[in-house]
Order: C-alpha cells, then structure tokens, then sequence
C-alpha cells in the first residue's frame, strides 16, 4: 500500500509541474494494485477531479452518462464513482439535481434531467426515503404508497427518457427501536422495508436493476454502514467508508447495462482448483474435498465456478501440465464438482499463458476484455497483467479460502436479466466441437454449411422475444454495425411502430440449438425508404453465412412492404472491424464517410438475393 | 514531529498543495479549496492518522487550525 501512495504523489507531482499525460498514466498505475480503502480512493478521486478539469482523460473504451437521484449528497460519492469507472476503460458523465430537487426534476419534462439525456440513471434511495414509520397499525395501504412512489419515478423517467435504471432497494437502519420485533410485527419498520424491498423485485420491469443495497450493506457490515455523525453533518449516507463498495456495486450494473460485462473465467489447475500439483502428486495425492480443510476450500471454488457456469458464464482451464494429468481429476476424481463438459475451452501444455489465452479468445470468438483470469501464481498474474492487460487478473492470494470471496467483489459477472440462452451457452459452445469435426471431413466451406442443416425461425420483436433481443443489442460487440443500445423498453416502442420492421433471428442445426443469435432494426426513415438502425448477430454463429440469411430476409421484407431505398451505416469502434466491410458485400453504395461513421445506401429494385445456407422459418410475420 | 507539524502533512495531502504552511490561525479565508466538504475530509484524515473521533459538535465548529488543535493537543 505504501508503494500505491507513493505513486499517487507522484501523479500529484506530475500534476503541479504540468505533465498532466503523465499524471494520469501514474494515477491509472496506482489505481491498478486494487486499494479500495476510502482514504486512498478520495484523495485519488480529487486528483481525478483536478485533473479532469484541466485536461480530458487519454481515450477510454467505452463513455457513459449517468443521472445520480438521491436524497442525500453526493459530493463525496460521485468523485469515487466517477474514478473507478475510469480505472476499468469507462469515463462516467454525472449529472446529479441540486440537493432536494430529485422529484420535481422527475416530474418536469422540461428539467435538467431530461436535458442531460441520461443513458443510466440510479436512484439511490435508502431506508429514509421510504418515509415508513416506526410502527404502523394498518400497514397494507403505507406499504403500497411506498411502493408506488418508486414505480411512479420509473414510469414517468421511462416515458420522458428510455434509458436503463438502476434502483437500490433499502438497506435498514442499525438500530430499530423495536429490536428483534422490527423485523417480525409486520406494520414495523424493518419488517416493512423487508417487504418493500421483495416487492420491488417483483414489480420492477426489465429496464429497472435492483441493487441489491440490503446485501451489499450487510456485506460491509451495517453497525458500520451508517455514520450518524455524517448524516447529521452533511447528509451523508452511507458512511464515507462504505462509498467505495457501494460504487463498486453501481459500477457492475452500470457496466452490465452497457454491455461490458464479463464472459469468461478462465482457471488454473494446480493450487486453484485443487491443492498440490496433479503431475507430482497423482489422483490420490492432490486435496480435492473433505476431509482435508484445503481440499474442502478447493472443492468449494469448484462449487461456485459450477454454480456460475450455470448461469451463463463459461468456463476455460488455462494450465501449465500434461493434457492427460490435467483432465485426469475432472474424469476420475469422486470429489470433484467440474467435469470435463463444464469447460468451453480446455489448454493445458508448457507454452506460455498469454499465448495460450490468445488462441482461446480466437477460438471462443470472444474479446480478450471479457476474460478473467484465476490463478495462484502470482508470477503469472503478473506476467499475464503485463503482457495481456485487458483480461482481468484479481489479486487472489494465495489462502483457497479467499478465492471465492475475490471473484466476488470483483463483481465481475454481474447481469442484467437472465436467458434461456444463458443456461444453454456452455452446451452450444461445446457442440461447436463435434461441428468442427464435421468441418474437417467436408470436402468444402459450402458442403460443410449444407451439411449443418442450419435452420432459422426469426420474426418481429414481441413480448417473449424481447428480452433476448435487448440483452443481444446491449452487449453484442463484434458483428454489430452501429453498437446502438436500445433498452428494452426503446426497442419496444419501435416495433410497435409498424413502419419500422424488426426482425430476430434464431438458428438451430443439426447438433444444436443456439437461440436468439440475429437482431435487425429498420426505421422508416420517410414513406419508402429504410435505415438499418441496428443489425447484429451473436459472435458464436459467425462463420455460417447467417448474416446473409439475415440481410436476405430485410430484402424480402423491404420489397413486400414497397421499401425503394434502404441506407446502411457502419460505426466502427475497437472491436466491430469484423463487419467493416459487410455493406459493400450485399450491394450497398457508400455515400458518406466520416471517422465516426460511414453511410451507405441500396435502391431494393437493384439488390441482389445474397445466397444463403439456411432453411428460413417465418413466425408470426404480420399479414400486410 | 510537532502536532502542527502532523496536521501540515495532512493539510498538503487532503488539499493537495505542498505549499501550505500551517499555522494555528490558518482558516478556510486562508486557503481556497478549504471548504465545508474539505473540512469533513480533512477530520476523517486527522481521525485516521491520531486515531480518535471528533463529536458531531467538534466538527461543526471547527473554524480554523485552532479548533483542530483543541481537540487534538490534549493528546
């Protein structure tokens, strides 16, 4: 920690004598070894602060504007915000109502809110602003008053402003003057809030996260959560030291909401997921379960990396070993959780790890960025951080006990709804390897693609669709034109427009189901002509033509609804060279290029069917 | 090190200029960026570095160096 101080002097020092480059490279460097005490991050976030208004931030990956509503100050809060955002590639653009402001700015149409045009905004209640009484007798109608008060801002922000919401549920006060009854008579406070907060889960649509404020309170500990003295002072809650967990916890939600969220864990083997060296040690010699103490931390990682793999997240093993040792424990040993199929990606040889997770991101189609490394060695943490650092790499330790706790506040895997398709990822990204096998029999790229038997249901956005559709438009980074990302609730209002025409695409063949993989959005831009607002397809169906499957159907579509004109416009970012080039394939004309885009425009009566390996299955298309 | 001489250090580090020469005396009027919001910074500081707590009264009336000392010194 001393060592982080003192790099934060010396972008201090580089501040005052002008070298503001420089100043910013040394407060990144001392932001990297992970100190979250408040006492650091403060006096980071105001060199951060004086910073900024001197000069803007080098080039970050992604920018954000966020709208910050409480009933308290935020003084203290946003700057740390702001800062840790910038430490993971996300410069934040905060706008927060003057202090007591937050309802009639909700409620004007005409406020500085709806001007700021927020992409995010959190509402940042505590228990206080619930207003709940001690005690109430009849509970019922104070308890549904509360509750309307909160749907109400997320109606009336939605309807002036789609955008995402995130909503902290209450946290509790320390110290109920009711005690243990608080949380059991059901009129009292506690128990209310208790209740308030479950409700809230269940109502709240999918634009609106639920920060879950009562466990993250609980995690830091709630005698300490509150600091009376600066409530009374300054209006400040929680404590200054709860700030930075509390940011932590936003962070993950706002980058989950904007599609940087984490999408692969990759693991070492020796010492991570088991305890001593399999290649040394043997099946019956490596700690994996009870009754060993460590073996039972071990088998505990592998529960909860089980657990995750569940929900969506892949899992990879990145391991220096004989491929035969490393499997050995997932096939043979009666205490391990994870198995062979649990994996999406398995590498285990003596090259060096940076390779290895290169050709893993290839092989995955995956970014880099969405990587998070496990492993105990912190020789390789560090080479990795160095050579590759995008992925992320936590400062684990070296206790198995930690590694859980670790992954976790690193809240790397937060996300915003949950899929169908989630579920199913490991699976669909395991088939793809009886695929290749088939790929290697083929005579040629198109007798494989026919061999597949791809077939593709797609139809326009409804209310079973749209989940997936808006979890595909807010984060699908690669085959992706413009990277616009729609809320749900915005893309609900296009398709119900009827001269836009909105399509997704699902695609299944012979060895599996992938879902939802396609969305197209085109916006009726005068009587006959379209622009492709949105048109994207999920990474792991790249390779098959299914773009051509797609941009065929928008012909078709286009002429049944006498579209002449369709214009096209590509926005390249960091990770989207991919489909650069997509446009002048199907015909397009460019007409407009600048940095930010390039514009291109087809007259439909010249277009040309692309050809196509997918059998099409319409669902649903309206009759017009 | 004076106690003077440890609130200094804490002063240069919390507003962020190595200029600053405290003295008893020195006040928010002395010193732009000492505002309400940096007088809370600069007590949770001076907590953390002599390991005590101000009361909520202390705090509000701290109008310059002297009130900080005042709560400091009896140490």
């Amino acid at each position: 920690m001393e060592s982080t101080k003192a790099i934060l002097e010396q972008a201090r020092e580089q501040r005052r004598s002008g070298d503001l480059a420089g100043a910013y490279a040394s407060l990144r460097q001392a932001l990297l070894a992970g100190d979250a005490t408040y006492d650091f991050l403060d006096k980071a976030a105001e060199l951060f602060h004086r910073l900024r208004k001197q000069s803007s931030p080098p080039v970050s990956a992604c920018q954000c504007k966020v709208a910050y509503l409480c009933n308290h100050t935020v003084t203290f809060h946003l700057p740390i915000l702001e800062l840790l955002a910038w430490s993971e590639g996300l410069l934040l653009e905060t706008y927060a109502p003057a202090y007591g402001t937050v309802m009639q700015e909700v409620l004007n149409p005409s406020s500085g809110l709806y001007a700021f045009k927020p992409e995010v905004v959190v509402i940042a209640s505590h228990w206080r602003d619930a207003a709940l009484p001690a005690f109430s007798e009849n509970f019922e109608p104070v308890l549904q008053r509360a509750l309307d008060n909160i749907s109400q801002k997320w109606t009336v922000i939605l309807e002036h402003n789609p955008c995402r919401i995130i909503q902290h549920n209450s946290d509790f006060p320390a110290w109920d003057s009711y005690g243990a009854l608080g949380g059991r008579l059901g009129g009292a406070r506690t128990a209310m809030l208790r209740e308030l907060n479950h409700q809230m889960a269940q109502i709240a649509p999918p634009q609106v996260a639920i920060l879950d404020q009562a466990l993250v309170s609980a995690n830091f500990g709630r005698e300490r959560w509150e600091d009376d003295r600066a409530w009374h002072l300054a209006k400040q809650h929680p404590a200054h030291a709860a700030l930075p967990i509390l940011a932590k916890a936003q962070l993950a939600l706002i980058r989950a909401g904007l599609g940087l969220t984490k999408k692969v864990l990759v693991l070492d083997l020796d010492n991570t997921l088991w305890g001593g060296v399999i290649g040394e040690d043997g099946l019956g010699g490596i700690k994996l379960g009870p009754p060993d103490a460590r073996g039972e931390a071990h088998q505990a990682l592998q529960q909860y990396c089980r657990e995750l793999k569940d929900r969506g997240i892949l899992l990879a093993v990145c391991s220096k070993n004989n491929p035969e040792d490393a499997r050995l424990p997932f096939e043979k040993h009666e205490a391990s959780v994870l198995k062979l199929t649990d994996f999406a990606a398995f590498s285990a040889n003596w090259n060096d790890k940076a390779a290895n997770l290169l050709n893993m991101a290839d092989k995955l189609n995956l970014g880099l960025d969405s990587f998070v490394l496990l492993d105990d060695n912190p020789v390789e943490r560090a080479q990795i951080r160095a050579r590759l650092p995008m992925v992320t790499v936590p400062e684990i330790g070296a206790d198995p006990s930690e590694f859980i706790a670790a992954l976790g506040k690193g809240r790397y895997f937060e996300a915003w709804s949950m899929s169908a398709e989630d579920r199913q990822r490991t699976e669909s990204y395991a088939t793809n390897v009886q695929r290749e096998s088939l790929l290697s029999q083929s005579q040629s790229e198109a007798d494989y693609l026919r061999e597949l038997g791809m077939v593709s249901e797609h139809g326009p956005f409804d209310e079973t669709t749209l989940p997936r559709v808006a979890q595909l438009v807010g984060k699908t980074n690669q085959f992706n034109l413009t990277t616009i990302r729609h809320s749900l609730e915005e893309l609900r209002h296009i398709a119900a427009d009827q001269t836009n025409w909105t399509q997704w695409f699902r695609l299944r063949d012979r060895f599996g189901d992938f879902g939802i993989i396609g969305v197209i959005v085109a916006l009726a831009d005068g009587p006959d002509t379209w622009r492709i607002d949105t048109l994207l397809m999920s990474c792991r169906v790249m390779g098959r033509r299914m773009e051509q499957f797609m941009v065929r159907t928008l012909f078709e579509a286009a002429k049944h609804k006498g579209i002449h004109q369709i214009a096209g416009e590509y926005r390249p970012t960091a990770k989207n060279n991919v489909v650069a080039g997509i446009y002048p394939a199907f015909g397009f004309r460019k007409v407009k290029e600048t940095s930010e885009e390039v514009i291109y425009d087809l007259t439909v009566a010249d277009s040309q069917k692309p050809a196509s390996f997918v059998t099409g299955e319409a669902l649903t298309e309206s009759s017009s | 090190m004076t106690t003077l001489d440890r609130l200094q250090t804490i002063f240069q580090d919390v507003l962020d200029d190595p200029s600053i020469q405290l003295t008893s005396e020195f006040s928010p009027a002395a010193h732009g960026d000492w505002d309400s919001v940096a007088t809370v910074r600069l007590v949770l500081s001076i907590e953390n570095e002599f390991n005590i707590r101000f009361t909520t009264d202390q705090v509000a009336s701290i109008k310059s160096v002297k009130d900080i000392l005042a709560v400091v010194e009896p140490l």
